[in-house]
């Protein structure tokens, strides 16, 4: 997260305008080619490490032997099917003729169904985005909302509790929540649907598997950072003797100081989620390209999976810039060349 | 959301189910009590559960699994209608005559039928939708396997198409029965390979039309008007009772059984031991008892392995298994394998006589061969080890608990079996290399074939009997040679049957699939679900 050369883009109050023009203009440049470098990166990566897999997509396709036998495999022309999906090039060829295709904004066909990446994607895309989205959208104020109830309250017994409720649902496993959410408010209770994902209650319960993690997880942080900053001297004698109550204290001053190590958190939260999502939506049966990857990387799809990669690294680049954008709003010792203006807004604005 | 009404109707089983065994007193018969209505009712909506990947295709060539088979069924009709006992009955065709070798086969087909968009089901449409499955090669790998060495297709009029092949296939009357075979119209024969697959474009004349598709986590069917062409055996000639299928996955097998428990699905396929076990003492679920008609499960070998290449190996190992242990670890509606084939498959007869355990015979083969015990217990001959591994697909890890028995039985016979499941493309690739030593058994074809594709390869003998098979058109003749092949497969123990391929539908009594084709699918034209 280079900070430092986004910020002067973010507040344009330099000397002159042809100035700011240029830093804008080299800022920019300067970050589009770190966007690219990123995903050609990853893109490079995931296709070379597709090809330790066992076997290969062609040998996904043909199904198992439930209904051929394994003797009828020998008898299938396969050579000709690898010929036709370009699984008999070199493989400099078919990384270079992937890779210009990117540049082209094609992204090819699936292996497994001929289908267009772009298509399969397009299906995929909304559905995970608007699960993470709305985990997040949760996540964030019930997170600070942990933290406050485990610094806030006089009471010790409630501090350390809800200090404990969040280590503790972090260490179970996903999958397991979910299967449990399942049981409980699917099957027994019969609330909301167990799987897919049509109808507006079909979100509630893989929402709230991803949202109580993330929420536990940025609690986790906001609470070490906010008993820290409880007991420094600003806020443990400067502000009660200027009347402040501890409530206030906490909320005006202590929660903006404790933010920082929260936005590195949500950086990675938002790359934890797209993983989260994989399971989340292997366990709730919903589409999504979290599923889609995982059944991708089983058939050895190395088109699909190479377009996933490109778009989860085009992801990672633009949280990137948002947090770096936040550090920007949060605190104005990074703003370099802006002493001028002083946003006066909360954290969440980040958020 | 269903749950008062849930219990309400739990209690109001509950009644039911005691008022019945009290009328069974009295009436000899407890039949009544399984089901609440034994008069279709037009309307309502099946809510299938099924297993694989893939749900976001409908193309009845490349869904050749069971589970996703079921709905797809109902889209296209296929020439002929295999019977559950293996006989054949008219469908599309009204009548077909093969020559004596099986290399020619012509069917004459009804001219009253008309696909969903309206296009007239003639031979012409026929030859098309064969044609396009053939144009694709190895995409529809199996489809094409079943269809064999076919020369041409010619339609001498409209009425008339005939079927000419290089070489013998006598199982081509069985295949032009299945789904994968299924007519499509020519608009969708027409289409580009991934066209096909984009869910909502497959058109057939079946009794049901896909509706919507919702990718991966599958697709609604809904009723066609004017369905009139079902075949002979099934009890409803007309539309289909339901006005449509909500066809849907749940990864997980236990999830699954909870929500037909609870009556979120009505219909499923795919059970865990623990479940089969539980369905079938629920007063409120049926479970199929029948094994699907394909091939018994078991272990088959891979005689090109050192050790597996001698047939006193192999028949020491099947002799070393004790079936009533293994089925121990199994439901309590699984039975052990008495053929190659299963019990349901319309080729089976009894060869229990060949599947039969002595321990004590299983040692002195092996002692008798040179094989000596190491020191870790593993039997060695000349440097080479009597350590095998079993090799199969995630859809097997069910069956693991009963491996492991297996595994236990061959330790003290001094043999070590390591089993794992792979992923299709990993698996496909080492049956392709040879690189295994027993394969996990399975095949859900109602027909004599399906042994050849497990076994084709493996001795001239039996290449010779599967080579008369294909050549042998008539019915009879066909069940002697299966007879000679099933028992020379276990004679020369290339195939260790445990148990039969018992994953079977389960579903809510108040559902009803009346009519099943010889592979054990439902025609669910005829399937209604009771009014709640």
């Amino acid at each position: 997260m280079t900070t430092a050369t986004a910020v002067p883009a973010l507040v344009p109050s330099s000397p002159s305008r042809g100035d700011t023009v240029r830093t804008v203009a080299r800022v920019v440049a300067g970050r589009l080619a770190h966007a690219a470098t990123v995903v050609v990166a990853a893109y490079s990566a995931s296709f070379f490490l597709l090809f330790v897999l066992p076997g290969d997509a062609v040998l996904a396709r043909i199904g198992t032997t439930d209904t051929g036998g394994s003797a009828d495999l020998s008898t299938v022309d396969l050579d000709s099917l690898r010929s036709e999906v370009g699984l008999n090039d070199s493989l400099g060829h078919q990384y270079w003729s992937g890779l210009t295709g990117l540049l082209h904004g094609d992204l090819g066909h699936s292996l497994i169904n001929d289908r267009p990446v772009s298509a399969l994607l397009g299906e995929a895309l909304p559905n995970t985005l608007t699960l993470t989205g709305l985990s997040l959208l949760v996540s964030v104020p019930l997170g600070f909302l942990l933290a406050l109830l485990a610094v806030v309250p006089r009471s010790r017994r409630i501090r350390s509790l809800a200090a404990l409720v969040p280590s503790t649902y972090v260490s179970l496993p996903v999958f397991w929540i979910g299967v449990l959410f399942i049981y409980l408010f699917a099957i027994t209770l019969g609330w909301f649907p167990s799987s897919g994902s049509q109808g507006a209650a079909s979100i509630v319960l893989p929402t709230a598997v991803l949202a109580l993690l993330g929420a536990a997880q940025f609690a986790q942080v906001l609470i070490s950072g906010l008993r820290a900053e409880v007991g420094k001297t600003y806020a443990a004698v400067t502000a009660p003797a200027k009347g402040a109550g501890r409530t206030y204290t906490v909320l005006r001053h202590c929660v903006r100081n404790a933010a920082f190590p929260f936005l590195a958190v949500f950086g990675l939260r938002v790359g934890q989620l797209l993983a989260g999502t994989a399971v989340v939506e292997v366990v709730f049966s919903r589409n999504g390209i979290g599923r889609l990857m995982v059944e991708s990387v089983r058939s050895v799809d190395l088109t699909v999976v190479l377009g996933l990669v490109v778009v989860l690294a085009l992801v990672y680049v633009v949280i990137n810039m948002v947090v770096d954008v936040g550090y920007a709003v949060l605190d104005p010792r990074t703003r370099r060349r802006a002493p001028a203006r002083t946003p006066d807004r909360t954290p969440e604005v980040a958020s | 959301m269903l749950r008062h009404p849930r219990r309400r109707l739990t209690v109001a089983i509950a009644a039911l189910a005691a008022s019945a065994t009290l009328l069974s007193g009295c009436a000899g018969d407890g039949e009544a009590a399984s089901s609440s209505s034994t008069n279709p009712v037009s309307g309502g909506v099946l809510k299938y559960r099924t297993t694989g990947a893939n749900l976001s295709s409908t193309d009845p060539a490349i869904q050749t699994g069971y589970g996703p088979t079921v709905p797809i069924r109902s889209l296209v009709d296929s020439l002929v209608f295999q019977k559950e006992d293996g006989s054949f009955e008219p469908w599309l065709a009204t009548e077909w005559t093969v020559d004596d070798r099986a290399t020619r086969y012509e069917f004459t087909l009804r001219d009253d039928v008309t696909f969903s968009n309206g296009e007239a089901l003639d031979a012409a449409a026929v030859k098309k939708s064969y044609d396009a499955l053939r144009a694709q090669g190895a995409k529809y790998a199996t489809a094409n396997e079943w269809i064999g060495d076919l020369r041409e297709i010619t339609t001498p009029d409209p009425s008339t198409v005939v079927f000419d092949f290089d070489s013998p296939n006598s199982s081509f009357l069985q295949a032009s029965s299945t789904t994968p075979l299924g007519i499509v119209a020519p608009e969708t024969a027409a289409l580009s390979y991934e066209k096909r697959q984009e869910g909502t474009t497959i058109i057939g004349s079946g009794p049901f039309v896909v509706s919507e598709t919702r990718g991966e986590e599958g697709y609604v069917l809904e009723r066609r008007d004017g369905y009139a062409w079902a075949p002979a055996s099934a009890e409803n000639q007309g539309e289909a009772y339901l006005d449509g299928i909500e066809v849907s996955t749940t990864p997980d097998n236990s999830i699954a059984a909870a929500q037909l428990r609870n009556g979120d699905i009505d219909l499923m396929h795919n059970t865990e031991p623990a479940d089969k076990t539980e369905f079938s003492t629920n007063p409120d679920l049926t479970i199929r008892r029948e094994p699907l008609p394909g091939a018994a499960l078991g272990f088959v070998a891979n005689p090109k392995q050192p050790g597996l290449d001698d047939e006193t190996v192999r028949r020491a190992l099947a002799l070393a298994i004790d079936r009533k242990a293994v089925l121990q670890r199994a439901s309590a509606i699984d039975v052990p394998a008495t053929s190659v084939f299963a019990a349901s498959n319309p080729f089976w007869s009894d060869q229990s006589d060949l599947i039969t355990t002595d321990v004590d015979e299983a040692e002195r083969l092996l002692d008798e061969a040179g094989w000596v015990k190491g020191g870790d217990g593993v039997r060695e001959k000349d440097g080479e080890r009597l350590s095998f591994d079993l090799i199969y697909s995630p859809s097997t890890i069910s069956h693991e608990p009963n491996i492991a028995v297996v595994q236990a039985q061959w330790k003290d016979l001094g043999v070590e079996l390591k089993f794992g499941s792979l992923t299709a493309a990993e698996l496909n690739q080492r049956l392709v290399n040879g690189d295994y030593s027993f394969s996990w058994g399975s095949g859900t074809r109602p027909d004599i074939d399906v042994l050849r594709g497990n076994y084709g390869g493996l001795d001239p003998g039996l290449d010779q009997i599967f080579s008369a098979i294909l050549a042998e058109p008539d019915q009879a003749a066909r069940q002697e040679l299966a007879d000679q092949a099933a028992r020379t497969i276990l004679e020369k123990a290339f195939f260790i049957p445990l148990y039969d391929f018992i994953q079977p539908l389960a579903y809510r009594n108040t559902t009803h699939i009346p009519t099943l084709e010889a592979s054990h699918i439902p025609l669910l034209s005829d399937a209604w679900v009771d009014p709640s």
